[in-house]
């Protein structure tokens, strides 16, 4: 997952946005969860996790069943808000009492539906065997009829099958053993059994001898009287002289929605990086023929899949075949660009017609990577919540799957959470198909920084992860944690959904307020932070410019490009974004309901014209001989003068037109203003200087004569008044003059803003003529005599 | 006048220890950047940097309108060689005076035909030699190489390249400024105003008429000379904008002295 460094955390205020007003929340409700067995008998350890979705500290009652049903409640199970908590069944049992050594488990907590999950993993470590379990909540409706399909590596693999009742009513389970082969006729005896059931009973079946004569793969087949929800059912496959280990999941085929399944995420290789071997067995459980087509998605990442499709498998009624997939698998796990894998299998007869197990086993058997296959129809929602762990010596880890189950590209926010802060990638996309394989011992290590450039501490050793779809498709994604200890060999699988995908709770742009001076551009970051359907208040996240609609409530001072606001105009303006999105909620019958929902997003931009005020003169200098030198500087209206690099600066100067041309004599023969003058400046300039003079030398005889001018100093800006000039300063006038000296001689001056230079006296005729020396005023150099640009 | 001198031994020796106690070569960097070729008739503008490798901000002064601490020493093809200093302008200027800071680099500019003639086609170097100050916060003079050059081969009038540089310039004039470069659309115009061909011309009318900077497009026109130019000062003078007007009938009125350049007092 890539992640974007460097990112600050948003800021507040924030909009805390408000439910559509017909929006009611499902009420609280006691809900029941039941595992089929644990063990904690000889090698075998037994770890129950409960994980606690909600916000809130929850306290669910835990019930073990020995059995024969007998009943035994774990006292002060305590979980923590956004909390999972692991119990050790053994502790327990010592508790209960040795008939309790194995048994089922019922957990019961009030909530909301799916806010707690629970999962059973029964391991004998040293054998390197173990088997997993999700509780499941007790079906609604329904048929009585419950099919598997096993696959044994060895002949020396055994196979058990656990029955439980986890009703309140005695039933009775008749179950039938078939091979790869249809079978005619009755099942011989060892190929059936029935079993009664008191409540909460349990019996643990062992297919001995029977499954010699049946082979290597074949299907299990339930049938319970009583009602539909009263059986849990497990199968547990193994042989611990490989350590070979996998689960038998039981399913209705008549709740099946689609002829398809996906599994998220199959490993193609071991954690010691061997490739593994795919085992895919499907079985026909329906009446007539049909085909199984089984497509395996490579993600090379970056958003890029590639497909492959295994050979079509026709299968009879009752047949069931493994799918050939050993050259594919071989394929892709020698390609070091494909990151990940996701398995999709789709069958040509009615919806729950064909049963499919999937697994990835390393070439020695020992190591069992089961990938649990949904139709992607059947979750309520595209959502997950589940526990991650690493251990502490790095042996254990747990990877999340994603796996996009449509044929376009799906967005999801995912988050992990742990005890003291959260890693929050932010909004990423799957393509179609492709598969997430996200090992967090991985992000924790490598430091991979999130959406804010957080990074998971390195003694961080678990957490939850929490992750929704933002699709408008309920069923567009699944998603899965898988757990390996590669010390032991064993792995396990944890697969729980939320009630219904997150809702948007709170909103705000980054930054607050946007002050601008015409000509600036600035972008805007646009917040959203989800709450998830228990409460739970997730990471800010951003949404990105192409999430959103944007517009201006005036383009004559700011337009938006995107994300990106303009400057245009003197004013202030209003930036709407606008992101669709739908709000989702519970209906009666606790299925995910949408309503179109709308974040509106406001930013208040004030836009300033830089204009260049507070002009001033800050120094005069007399240099003499008539000549003045002023020194103006300026401020910019938006107190930063570099706004102003689109203004100019400057003079204009008017000359009296009764004085023009200036009378020569006296006025020097160079001395020829061009009316006006004009000159400009940089506006971002520090300031500027203005210096007067007036050619020389003076021309004799000399006479009264006078030369006036008006000055103004003045700006233009673009976005002031169509870039017009616009007066600062002035008129002032400049004043230059010859006159009588009142010593019998002649003088000239320059006069402006109250300052004098005079050049007293003038020379006289002697003078020019070598006649008599320079005057004693004169100075040694007239600047004015140097050439002027 | 005794006291005069020792107070400018007094100043020399100041500078003099104040560059010995600051000596650090890195500090302030100044580079040249201008063209390897020119066209006869194309103005040779001249980029130059200031970088600060310091520490703390230096101040120096570029001298009024950035150009009067400069000095500039062109060797021409035959051998020949002239040496100009910019004088101090008259009017209104920007101040020379820019503060760098520590990282930062400042780029200015001289377009050295406004007092430099390039007439004749051949291998030039030009070299420039900064002559402003440039001293700490503390005030302490920071050592610098100061000298710089440039050679160039200026080719026989190419007047498809004198137009399309003409137009380039124009539109850098025209557009926003850049950061780069201080005054960048002073620079332009300026550029622009000693292209000595009247290809330049229809680009003159339209940055005066933009109202960008006029007077130095005028002077350009002026310089050019001859009946395109007085055409064009008579489209100028019925300019709507009241400047650009009353500098075009101002310079028609002058028009009969074409041959030099404008003198402009204020």
């Amino acid at each position: 997952v890539p992640g974007a460094a460097g990112r600050q955390a948003p800021v507040r205020p924030v909009t805390r946005l408000r439910a559509p007003a017909t929006y009611a929340p499902m009420p609280e409700s006691t809900f029941v969860l039941t595992g089929a067995y644990y063990d904690v008998r000889g090698p075998w350890q037994s770890t129950l996790t409960l994980n606690n979705k909600g916000a809130d500290e929850t306290r669910p009652v835990v019930t073990l069943f020995s059995p024969m049903g007998e009943a035994y409640t774990v006292p002060d199970v305590v979980i923590g808000g956004n909390d999972f908590r692991d119990l050790d069944l053994a502790t327990v049992v010592r508790q209960a009492g040795p008939s309790f050594q194995q048994g089922s488990l019922r957990v019961a907590y009030v909530g909301k539906r799916l806010e707690m999950g629970a999962a059973v993993v029964i391991a004998d470590l040293d054998a390197g065997v173990s088997f997993d379990e999700q509780f499941t909540y007790a079906p609604p409706s329904g048929s009585t009829r419950r099919e598997g399909v096993w696959w044994r590596p060895t002949a020396a693999t055994r196979l058990s099958l656990v029955v439980t009742n986890r009703s309140e009513e005695a039933i009775t389970v008749r179950a039938a053993l078939d091979g790869a082969q249809p079978t005619s006729g009755a099942r011989p005896a060892g190929r059936r059994t029935e079993v009664a059931l008191g409540p909460h009973e349990l019996r643990v079946v062992e297919f001995g001898a029977a499954l010699d004569a049946v082979g290597r793969l074949g299907g299990l087949t339930l049938e319970v009287d009583g009602p539909p929800g009263a059986l849990v059912a497990r199968g547990f496959v193994a042989d611990p002289a490989i350590g070979y280990s996998a689960s038998v999941a039981f399913g209705d085929p008549t709740t099946g929605r689609t002829s398809t399944y996906h599994g998220a995420g199959a490993r193609l290789h071991t954690t010691g990086g061997a490739t593994t071997a795919p085992v895919f067995v499907a079985r026909n459980v329906g009446a007539g023929a049909t085909t199984v087509q089984g497509r395996v998605v490579l993600a090379l990442g970056g958003g890029q899949t590639e497909v492959r499709l295994l050979p079509d498998t026709p299968l009879a009624p009752g047949q069931a075949a493994i799918l050939p997939a050993e050259a594919i698998w071989r394929e892709a796990a020698a390609r070091p660009d494909v990151v990940a894998a996701g398995l999709e299998f789709t069958y040509t007869s009615a919806p729950g017609n064909v049963i499919i197990s999937a697994a990835a086993t390393s070439p020695d058997g020992n190591e069992v990577y089961q990938v649990p296959l949904l139709d992607p129809e059947t979750p309520p929602s595209s959502t997950g919540g589940y526990p991650w762990r690493v251990a502490a010596d790095g042996s254990a880890s747990t990877v999340v799957y994603l796996k996009n189950t449509t044929d376009a590209p799906q967005t999801y926010l995912l988050q992990v959470s742990f005890a003291g802060g959260a890693w929050a990638p932010g909004l990423k996309t799957l393509a179609a198909g492709e598969t997430l394989a996200l090992d967090l011992r991985q992000v924790r290590d490598a430091q991979v920084p999130d959406n804010l450039g957080r990074t998971i501490p390195f003694g961080v050793v678990s957490g939850q992860v929490h992750w929704s779809a933002k699709s408008r498709e309920r069923h567009a994604m699944i998603g899965r944690a898988e757990t390996v200890d590669a010390a032991h060999g064993v792995s396990s699988t944890y697969a729980c959904v939320n009630c219904c995908p997150d809702n948007p709770y709170e909103s705000w742009f980054e930054p607050e307020e946007l002050s601008l001076s015409v000509g600036e551009s600035a972008g805007l970051v646009a917040w959203l932070r989800d709450k998830d359907c228990y409460d739970t208040i997730l990471e800010a996240y951003d949404l990105g410019e192409g999430q959103l609609q944007w517009s201006s409530t005036n383009s004559g001072v700011a337009t938006t490009t995107w994300s990106t606001v303009s400057a245009t105009g003197d004013g202030t303006a209003h930036i709407h974004a606008d992101y669709s999105t739908d709000w989702w909620a519970e209906d009666q019958n606790y299925d995910c309901e949408y309503d179109p929902y709308v974040v509106s997003y406001v930013e208040q931009v004030h836009v300033q014209c830089a204009i260049p005020v507070n002009y001033r003169q800050t120094g005069v200098t007399d240099l003499g001989q008539g000549v003045l030198k002023f020194s103006y500087t300026w401020d910019s209206s938006t107190g930063n003068k570099a706004d102003l690099s689109s203004c100019r600066v400057g003079e204009r100067v008017d000359y009296y037109a009764v004085d023009m041309p200036p009378a020569k004599p006296p006025f020097p023969a160079g001395f020829s203003p061009n009316d006006p003058t004009t000159a400009d400046a940089a506006g971002d300039l520090p300031g500027g200087e203005d210096t007067h003079s007036t050619s020389s030398p003076f021309q004799t005889p000399y006479s009264e004569a006078q030369v006036r001018a008006d000055q103004i100093y003045r700006y233009h800006c673009p976005c002031m008044d169509g870039d017009n000039w616009q007066t600062l300063m002035g008129p002032i006038l400049i004043n230059r003059q010859v006159t009588q000296n009142g010593s019998g001689g002649w003088k000239f001056f320059l006069s402006k803003s109250g300052v004098t230079s005079t050049y007293d006296p003038l020379p006289s005729l002697d003078w020019f003529l070598g006649l008599a020396s320079r005057p004693a005023t004169q100075p040694e150099a007239v600047r004015a005599s140097e050439g002027r640009r | 006048m005794i006291v005069t001198r020792i107070l400018t031994f007094a100043m020399v020796l100041s500078t003099v220890w104040g560059q010995v106690r600051d000596r650090r070569p890195d500090d302030i960097n100044m580079a040249l950047v201008g063209p390897a070729e020119i066209s006869l008739g194309e103005p040779l503008i001249i980029d130059l940097t200031f970088s600060n490798g310091g520490a703390g901000p230096v101040t120096v002064d570029l001298g009024a309108n950035r150009i009067t601490a400069f000095s500039l020493t062109l060797d021409a093809p035959d051998g020949s060689s002239v040496t100009v200093r910019p004088p101090e302008p008259d009017g209104f200027v920007a101040i020379g005076v820019t503060e760098i800071a520590p990282g930062q680099t400042i780029t200015t500019w001289l377009v050295a035909d406004e007092w430099l003639s390039i007439s004749r086609a051949g291998r030039y170097r030009l070299q420039v030699r900064f002559v402003g100050t440039a001293v700490t916060s503390g005030g302490h003079s920071v050592a610098m190489e100061r000298a710089t050059e440039l050679r160039f081969l200026v080719v026989p009038q190419d007047v498809a390249r004198l137009r399309s540089t003409s137009e380039r310039l124009a539109g850098l004039a025209l557009r926003a400024p850049g950061v780069t470069i201080i005054d960048a659309q002073g620079r332009a115009v300026t550029a622009l105003a000693n292209v000595r061909n009247v290809v330049a011309i229809p680009s003159l009318v339209t940055v005066a008429a933009a109202n960008r900077s006029p007077s130095i497009a005028i002077d350009g026109l002026l310089r050019i000379g001859g009946p395109e130019a007085r055409a064009a000062l008579v489209e100028l003078s019925r300019n709507a904008n009241r400047d650009v007007s009353d500098l075009a009938r101002s310079a028609l009125a002058r028009v009969k002295s074409l041959k030099g350049g404008p003198h402009s007092r204020s």
